[in-house]
């Protein structure tokens, strides 16, 4: 709380106490001096109803007027009493009490006058009714002013106790006050005065760390708080003006600069390390030394006209040569910007500020861009091409000496050009369209043919933004090549292919190209005709998508073989719509001068004409031309699959050699003709004898074989050999006439089993047999064992 | 006890009132019973049981209701009790057959007994009850109020037809032209002349009578348990402090307990002294009903004791509130 508030209130307090007490003594005083009012009434009243209860005691033994006259006077006496209000409210009970009963009793009393002085029974009933009730009434009112006494009497004793007790208590709380009210002036203002007082004397001492710390929240409080923010805020100015003489220091200190403060004495006041780091010395060395005393009187001189200006007011920057002392303390030639800053204080110059920067490195740098120009326009002058800079409004800012040459201008023209001027109409308009989205940051490029000089001339325009520091286009870069040789060659080139193209696509040939990736580069027209296929779709699918079934993995293997360098011919079957084609196709490899495979020739020829020639010849070569039958040339083929197929089924084969017997008689009897016509007979019957699975070979002369396959037992040839006896047993009617023909038939069989058993080891052992069943007087057959 | 008194010492009586509480506490585990008669007379015993001044003063007591005083001394005399509430006339009527009961405190004294007459039985004036029908409760306060009534008027009780009728049945009997008048106290009067409406007859109720409602016991056993009594007399005191200093939590008592209004309890209260006394107008009293018994012939000619004062024990009370004791003894 605060001390002005506490002291209101402590004033309050005692002003308040006072007037309690005041007022407690006074109404204590009044209720005192009103019980005595009250017990003198009650004293009154009560003397006056004892004399009411004589009156009536009187009256009732003697009923003399005069006690009746007395009785009154004295009722009214006591009711008049009774008529003045009481000083405290304590006691209105019992005077209501008291009233009550005292207005009644006349009303008794005046019944008790009006019985008769002779009396009956009745009448003395009466009269003794109402005079013990006058009695008890009277006797109550007594005891009503009694307690009315009794109490004024202790309301009177509680008056004087409060009295004392206030006149006791309200020294004693005044004391308590006053020493409550020393000791609070004390710690509350005196202390915190004290306080106040030896941090100001500690300021004032130049201690600004000095603080009161209170927390208190009264006035002293809030002053001594006041107080430490003064000091906080002294403090902290001093902190920031040092701190900030101090970054001065350290910015200017670690600036790559000479910075330094000369007053017109031209004496230094204020020098930064880079002095040390140049001069080779303390910094503070040059400090109250002179401008001649601390660089030279050379250098005093060389700067004379610009320290004079600088001493006027005037700020001046210039240049100037000087030595500095490199890493390896060599000293080196420096090139140096000097300015000269004037310090002017109400319009007077009290000095001047030195900043020398060293602007050796952006010499060098201005010198390496230059060069790095130099360069830049030798390259663009020797490339073949035009190359300008232009601007968004397609002015020209650079132009490479191609452009000067081909368009007859000098480096002065160049800026008078644009794009429009520079390179013409018709040029501009192949351009043009390309502008707007370079503009918009795009590059093009582009490819243009225009006439000059009356010939044909090709051009390939590259366009490419330029874009200034926030990213945006501002212009663009033209490089334009002369292409007119490669586009006279690319012409040539076509015609040449158009001209093969024809070719090859008039050849009954499949001819493609087929690129390492197995994709079509090229396919000729035939494609077309054979497969229904439109050819300008094949180039750039992959063949086994254009050839899903075709593309097997016979003729993938042989293409991927040809893509490893090698040829590959290859014949197959290819489906057509116009049905199946024999075709003969070469895998040729794409090989460049390096060795590297390109791609892979595919040339298809249909075969399919000479395939059913050759067939036919190979028919032609299997039979027996006289008798139909195969030939040794056949069985030699067949047998051994017959033998294979036995090996795989496990069934029987047989082997059954047979000649006619005596052929030769016939021959040399009746001629080779009927020789001929028996053994075309002969072949004839033995055809008939067996099963239509079962071969008949004539292996020369009058020797046959008959293989027979799939049998179950070594047994079941002989039925067969039985038949063709019988069969051959008719006679033969040969030129008209009747002959007898029979034959011999050896048997060979092999059960199925996996062996050695070869095709020659069965005609051996069938041959055997023949021999044993000639032997036997021929005309029979026997197996061999 | 004053609240004004509670001030400069409040210290000391503070730890008084501690001491007296703990003790009271202590001593507590017996218990009074009371017979106390339904009725405005009665209200300091409701306060004092409503406001826990019987537990704040150490004592416990069980009360029980009864109709009457009369009914009181009944249950009394039964030993159903140890204490009971009624007019001074019961122990005036019961000092012989029993000798041993005293009255130990008033507790009220009030007019409230009064005669509620019926005006459609011709009656406007005290004379006209002459032949009629008064009904009353025998041996009560009631009937000696009724006597002493019509000796004011000058009526001999011979030309009334006295009733007996229980107060309970006091208003039936009106309703019913059972009876012209009845004489009775509170809250039956009331009642009555509720019913009666405007058919009631006003009676003037002249001074003829003023009850003393007592607190009745018998002597040796009261005197072997005068700690407790002393107590509960203490507590009667301050409820009948309480009833004149705060007249509004009396009247909230006494409405709880009788089932009237506001207006009927400030009208009891108005009607009644509840301060807790014994004076000697007391003792008057009792002499004037003694004489009455004996010439009514409820008491025989032997009648009561000659000193009537030696029917009040005033010790209890002169320890419980020295200034609540004018009888001079």
């Amino acid at each position: 709380m605060r001390i002005r508030s506490l002291m209101f209130a402590a004033i309050l307090t005692a002003v308040l106490l006072g007037v309690g007490a005041a007022a407690l003594v006074f109404a204590a005083a009044r209720v005192e001096e009103a019980a005595d009012a009250a017990q003198g009434r009650a004293r009154e009243v009560a003397n006056e109803v004892t004399g009411l209860l004589t009156l009536t005691q009187e009256f009732g033994r003697y009923q003399e007027p005069r006690a009746a006259e007395q009785w009154h006077l004295r009722h009214r006496t006591i009711m008049a009493a009774l008529e003045r209000q009481p000083g405290v409210s304590t006691f209105v009970d019992s005077l209501n009490a008291l009233r009550s009963l005292a207005q009644a009793m006349p009303e008794l009393f005046s019944r008790l006058e009006k019985i008769p002085s002779v009396k009956d029974d009745f009448a003395r009933r009466r009269q003794e009714a109402l005079l013990d009730q006058l009695l008890s009434s009277t006797q109550s009112m007594s005891d009503l002013a009694d307690q009315w006494f009794e109490d004024a009497s202790a309301e009177r004793r509680h008056a004087d106790a409060q009295f004392k007790t206030v006149a006791i208590a309200a020294p004693i709380v005044m004391l308590l006050m006053f020493v409550a009210l020393t000791a609070f002036v004390r710690h509350r203002i005196l202390l915190p005065v004290q306080r106040l007082a030896q941090a100001a004397a500690a300021v004032g001492e130049g201690d600004l760390g000095v603080r009161i710390a209170s927390e208190a929240a009264d006035e002293f409080g809030e002053l001594s708080r006041r107080f430490d923010s003064m000091t906080t805020a002294l403090e902290t100015s001093r902190e920031t003006a040092l701190q900030a003489a101090r970054r001065l220091k350290e910015v200017t200190d670690n600036m790559p600069a000479l910075i330094s403060y000369i007053d017109r004495d031209e004496i230094y006041r204020f020098t930064n390390a880079h002095y040390g780091t140049v001069y080779g010395v303390d910094p503070e060395s040059f400090i109250g030394k002179t401008i001649a005393e601390g660089l030279g009187a050379p250098a005093r001189a060389a700067m004379a006209p610009h320290i004079e200006a600088a001493l006027r007011g005037e700020r001046r920057t210039f240049e100037r040569h000087g030595v500095k002392r490199n890493s390896a303390e060599e000293q080196v030639d420096t090139h140096l910007m000097v300015n000269f800053v004037p310090d002017v204080a109400d319009g007077k110059v009290e000095g001047f500020y030195v900043m020398v920067s060293d602007i050796s490195e952006r010499k060098n740098a201005e010198l390496a861009q230059l060069r790095s120009e130099r360069r830049l326009r030798a390259i663009t002058d020797n490339i073949p091409a035009m190359i300008g800079h232009f601007d968004a409004q397609e002015r020209c800012l650079f132009a490479n000496a191609m452009v000067l040459k081909l368009n007859g201008f000098t480096a002065a023209d160049i800026p008078h050009h644009t794009l429009r001027s520079g390179i013409g109409e018709e040029a501009y308009a192949l351009h043009e369209p390309h502008i707007q989205a370079v503009l918009r940051g795009e590059s093009r490029t582009f490819e243009g043919h225009v006439q000059r000089k009356g010939r044909d001339a090709y051009f390939q325009a590259h366009m490419v933004p330029d874009r200034g520091d926030d990213g945006t286009p501002c212009g663009f870069y033209l490089m334009s090549f002369d292409v007119t040789a490669v586009r006279r060659a690319e012409i040539a080139r076509a015609l040449g292919e158009q001209r093969l193209r024809q070719i090859t696509d008039n050849l009954p040939v499949l001819i493609a190209y087929i690129d390492r990736e197995e994709r079509f580069d090229f396919v000729n027209k035939t494609y077309e005709d054979w497969m229904g296929i439109d050819a300008s779709s094949l180039p750039g699918r992959r063949v086994a998508d254009v050839f899903s079934s075709e593309y097997d993995d016979v003729r993938r293997e042989s293409v991927q073989r040809a893509l490893q360098g090698e040829r590959v011919d290859l014949e197959s079957e290819l489906r057509t719509p116009r049905g199946a084609r024999i075709t003969q196709t070469a895998f040729v490899p794409d090989v460049d001068a390096q060795g590297n495979v390109l791609g892979v020739y595919a040339l298809t020829t249909d075969v399919t004409s000479l395939k059913e020639i050759e067939r036919k010849l190979k028919a032609l070569a299997r039979f027996d031309p006289l008798t139909g039958l195969p030939n040794r040339l056949y069985y030699n083929e067949k047998l051994p699959e017959a033998l294979a197929r036995a090996h795989r089924s496990r069934q029987g084969l047989a082997l059954m050699f047979l000649d006619i017997d005596r052929f030769k008689l016939i021959n040399d009897t009746l001629g080779h003709a009927a020789g001929d016509a028996v053994l075309k007979e002969f072949a004839h019957r033995l055809r008939r004898c067996v099963r239509q699975t079962d071969t008949v070979v004539r292996l020369a002369g009058d020797e046959f074989v008959i293989v027979l396959e799939a049998l179950n037992s070594p047994a079941e040839p002989e039925p067969v050999a039985d038949k063709i006896l019988t069969a051959m047993r008719m006679p033969f009617v040969v030129d008209g006439q009747m002959l007898t023909v029979t034959t011999s038939v050896g048997i060979s069989f092999h059960d199925g089993s996996v062996g050695s058993t070869t095709p020659g080891d069965l005609l051996e052992r069938a041959d055997r047999a023949l021999y044993d069943a000639k032997s036997a007087g021929r005309n029979t057959r026997r197996m061999a064992v | 006890m004053s609240m004004r008194r509670v001030g400069p010492g409040s210290i000391g009586l503070l730890m008084l009132w501690i001491a007296t509480t703990v003790w009271g506490t202590l001593a507590s585990a017996a218990e009074l019973k009371l017979a106390v008669a339904i009725g405005p007379v009665s209200l300091p015993v409701y306060v004092a049981r409503a406001q826990g001044y019987f537990r704040d003063a150490g004592v416990n007591v069980d009360v029980v209701d009864c109709r009457s005083g009369r009914e009181c001394l009944q249950v009394l005399e039964r030993d159903a009790c140890d204490l009971a509430t009624g007019a001074e006339l019961q122990v005036v009527l019961n000092s012989m057959p029993q000798p041993d009961l005293a009255v130990f405190a008033t507790i009220s004294t009030s007019q409230q007994i009064r005669i509620v007459a019926d005006r459609r039985s011709g009656i406007k004036t005290p004379m006209d009850l002459k032949g009629r029908r008064v009904g009353t409760l025998m041996s009560t306060s009631a009937e000696y109020y009724l006597d002493a009534w019509l000796l004011f008027h000058d009526i001999d009780r011979s030309e009334v037809r006295v009733v007996p009728l229980p107060s309970d049945q006091m208003v039936n009997a009106l309703r019913e032209h059972a009876v012209d008048a009845v004489a009775i106290w509170e809250p039956t009067a009331t009642q009555a002349a509720t019913e009666l409406g405007m058919d009631e007859a006003r009676m003037p109720t002249p001074l003829v009578y003023r009850q003393h409602f007592v607190l009745i016991g018998k002597r040796p056993k009261v005197a072997a348990r005068q700690d407790e009594m002393v107590r509960m007399l203490r507590a009667l005191a301050r409820a009948g402090a309480t009833i004149a200093r705060n007249p509004s939590t009396a009247r909230a008592v006494l409405r709880a307990k009788l089932g009237i209004d506001d207006a009927q309890a400030a009208a009891y209260l108005r009607e009644h002294d509840y301060k807790v006394a014994l004076d000697q107008a007391l003792v008057s009293t009792m002499e004037s009903q003694a004489r009455w018994a004996v010439r009514s012939g409820q008491m025989p000619a032997t009648g009561p004791p000659r000193n009537l004062l030696h029917l009040i024990e005033p010790a209890a009370l002169r320890v419980a509130a020295p200034g609540a004791v004018t009888l001079v003894r």
